[in-house]
């Protein structure tokens, strides 16, 4: 028999008394929808402040217990908002920073790309540059108008220290919650929900004990 | 006078030459006898030691660096992407550069990326294959560059196969083995199949020994970086892989043949996708060895059977294919009545000639890639065949004025007016 099914006193009797104490405050206006934010607090990197302030939990305790009374039916999840995560702890407290994942040393040259339509270079903005303006390395061609003789495809980066070239794939990420460092783009996107009370969470009397 | 089996025994020794010279002269003759020699070295190659049949592998495992060009592949990516990556070989890096595709490649390929499975490159604006390719080189790190096509499925082996080939100091690119992954579709696609088991599998084995192995396909093939370097990459062509192979050559590096390295690449099902293509690579041919490497006729500077090779396939596909019905019409006239005998005994000979290829083919081919399916084209290939004469007999003629190129499917419009016409 699913928890929705279950006459309110027997959902009220498996509710903790925080939990109580919250369905009763979602009643007042001011607490009737609990946003989520970004939080270095939270060890899991997502904070509920109303519901710290609500309860004085410390960070990092609502989330189970909000899908606790989710579960049960009391509360709703509303899609509200998209974070990244760190892959390793799903934490959102991480910093990013152009490294070279060869040696971790910090990038010093970034150049534009630039493809000649005529001979299909490619080579950094650099090797085109003459003194009579852009001129191909490859044809010797002077290079005019971009659109129309050549474009600029990318850029590239290039690492101080072991001279590697990295394309776009350049980002590393430090999470600060597990100290562990991952692709920039091999962070999680993890959905944030909203919660707002339920009919049936509505209709119960929480405050009192059954 | 009518022409029957009692008129066959009037016929002189000169005119039986005369009726006979179409099948003698036909192009496949020329590749009759060097096939069947090939197949009786493999024979006897097949009973000595082993250790003579191995290729040289190398102690290191030097990096290589694949290339990936892409453009809107779809779905099917996933599959060429997971063939790569579960290669044998043990010290590679991919490296997929989208041409700013539309579809899904981006999500798939920033996917396999976050699992540090590739290094994907994605252009800003849409470039082309030879540009793509050259945005790969400028990234690679291996000192051996891989060249694929964004349909290309490879077999466990076969980058381990391309190395063993490439560590000969002389050359230096090597071709791998093709054989189409969709030959059951329909019989223009088992028609191709046969063609590939025959052109590439087949004689590529006595071509590249002889260094008169002229052409690497992009979908499958290997370079020494430096090469490439020298080369300044690839140049615009819709041949991209033909003009590289003769810039190699032209810089006195062979070609080998890897036919243990084995791809599978899909092919035009329809026979206006098989005119298209074709007509693109035979444009190709024609304009890269007669115009923009035409010093390759420089017999002091180059090498003889190029010229040698060049000389017989203009001889063979454009001189007999246009002097073909001339020719009718004279015997016609001297000999009166012989049209359908010269037809049919053309005919015969081609089919027995291509039965006889067909089952060399099949037995040099891996066993995996053996498609008794091929033996059903015999009958047929004739026709085939003559509709790829024709291709490139069209090649020649649109070449020789100069003709526009054909669609701008390989490169955008801004691109494509700025190629230089050789």
């Amino acid at each position: 028999m699913a928890l929705m099914d279950l006459p309110k006193n027997d959902i009220s009797a498996g509710l903790s008394a925080e939990q109580r104490e919250l369905l009763d405050k979602m009643t007042e206006p001011s607490h009737v929808r609990l946003e989520p934010m970004a939080s270095s607090a939270s060890p899991t990197g997502i904070a509920f402040p109303l519901v710290n302030q609500a309860l004085n939990l410390p960070g990092g305790m609502e989330p189970p217990l909000l899908d606790d009374l989710a579960e049960k039916g009391l509360l709703a999840k509303v899609p509200c908002d998209e974070i990244l995560a760190c892959p390793h702890c799903r934490s959102a407290d991480f910093a990013v920073s152009e490294n070279c994942r060869a040696c971790r040393d910090a990038f010093v040259r970034k150049d534009a790309l630039i493809h000649h339509y005529r001979c299909s270079w490619i080579a950094p903005q650099k090797e085109y540059e003459g003194p009579k303006g852009l001129a191909c390395p490859k044809c010797q061609r002077k290079l005019d108008h971009v659109g129309v003789d050549y474009d600029i495809p990318g850029d590239f980066y290039q690492c101080s220290g072991c001279w590697k070239k990295y394309g776009e794939e350049k980002l590393t990420a430090r999470c600060r919650i597990c100290a562990r460092s991952f692709l920039a783009e091999a962070a999680l996107r993890l959905q944030l929900h909203a919660y707002v009370l339920t009919p049936a969470g509505k209709g119960l009397k929480p405050g009192k004990a059954p | 006078m009518s022409f029957d089996l009692e008129n066959l025994r009037k016929i002189t020794e000169w005119q039986w030459l005369l009726l006979l010279a179409p099948a003698l002269l036909f192009d496949t003759t020329r590749y009759y006898l060097t096939n069947f020699l090939y197949s009786l070295f493999s024979l006897v190659r097949f009973f000595l030691p082993k250790k003579n049949r191995e290729g040289k592998a190398s102690s290191e495992c030097p990096m290589v660096s694949i290339l990936l060009p892409v453009y809107n592949e779809g779905p099917e990516l996933r599959e060429v992407l997971d063939s790569i990556l579960d290669n044998l070989y043990p010290n590679f890096e991919l490296l997929v550069i989208d041409d700013a595709s539309s579809d899904e490649t981006m999500g798939l390929c920033l996917d396999y990326q976050s699992r540090g499975k590739l290094r994907y490159f994605r252009k800003r604006i849409r470039g082309s294959k030879p540009s793509s390719l050259n945005y790969g080189l400028f990234f690679a790190r291996g000192d051996y560059i891989l060249h694929l096509d964004g349909d290309t499925r490879l077999e466990r082996s076969a980058i381990l196969e391309m190395m063993k080939a490439v560590q000969d100091p002389r050359v230096g690119g090597v071709a791998g083995n093709l054989f189409a992954r969709n030959a059951r579709q329909n019989l223009t696609t088992l028609l191709q199949s046969a063609e590939f088991a025959m052109t590439i599998n087949a004689q590529r084995r006595w071509l590249a020994p002889m260094d008169l192995l002229q052409i690497a396909s992009g979908a499958f093939s290997l370079f020494k970086k430096k090469i490439l370097v020298r080369s300044r990459g690839v140049d615009p062509e819709y041949g991209e892989d033909l003009d590289i192979t003769i810039k190699a050559r032209k810089m006195g590096a062979r070609i080998a043949f890897a036919p243990d390295a084995i791809a599978e690449t899909a092919l035009p099902p329809t026979m206006g996708g098989v005119f298209r293509q074709r007509l693109r690579w035979d444009r190709c041919y024609v304009r890269l060895n007669l115009r923009k490497h035409g010093n390759l006729i420089n017999l002091l500077r180059f090498r003889f059977g190029d010229f040698i090779s060049m000389v017989l396939d203009f001889f063979f596909n454009l001189v007999l294919l246009l002097f073909f019905p001339v020719y009718l019409v004279w015997v016609e006239m001297k000999i009166p009545g012989s049209m359908p005998f010269i037809l049919v005994v053309t005919y015969l000979f081609y089919t027995l000639v291509i039965f006889t290829q067909i089952t060399i083919s099949f037995f040099l081919s891996p066993k995996k890639h053996r498609e008794w399916r091929w033996f059903l084209t015999v009958p047929v290939y004739f026709l085939y065949s003559l509709y790829l004469r024709v291709i490139r007999a069209s090649a020649y003629l649109l070449e020789a004025f100069r003709s526009k190129r054909g669609s701008s499917r390989f490169f955008p419009e801004y691109v494509r007016s700025q190629i230089p016409r050789y």
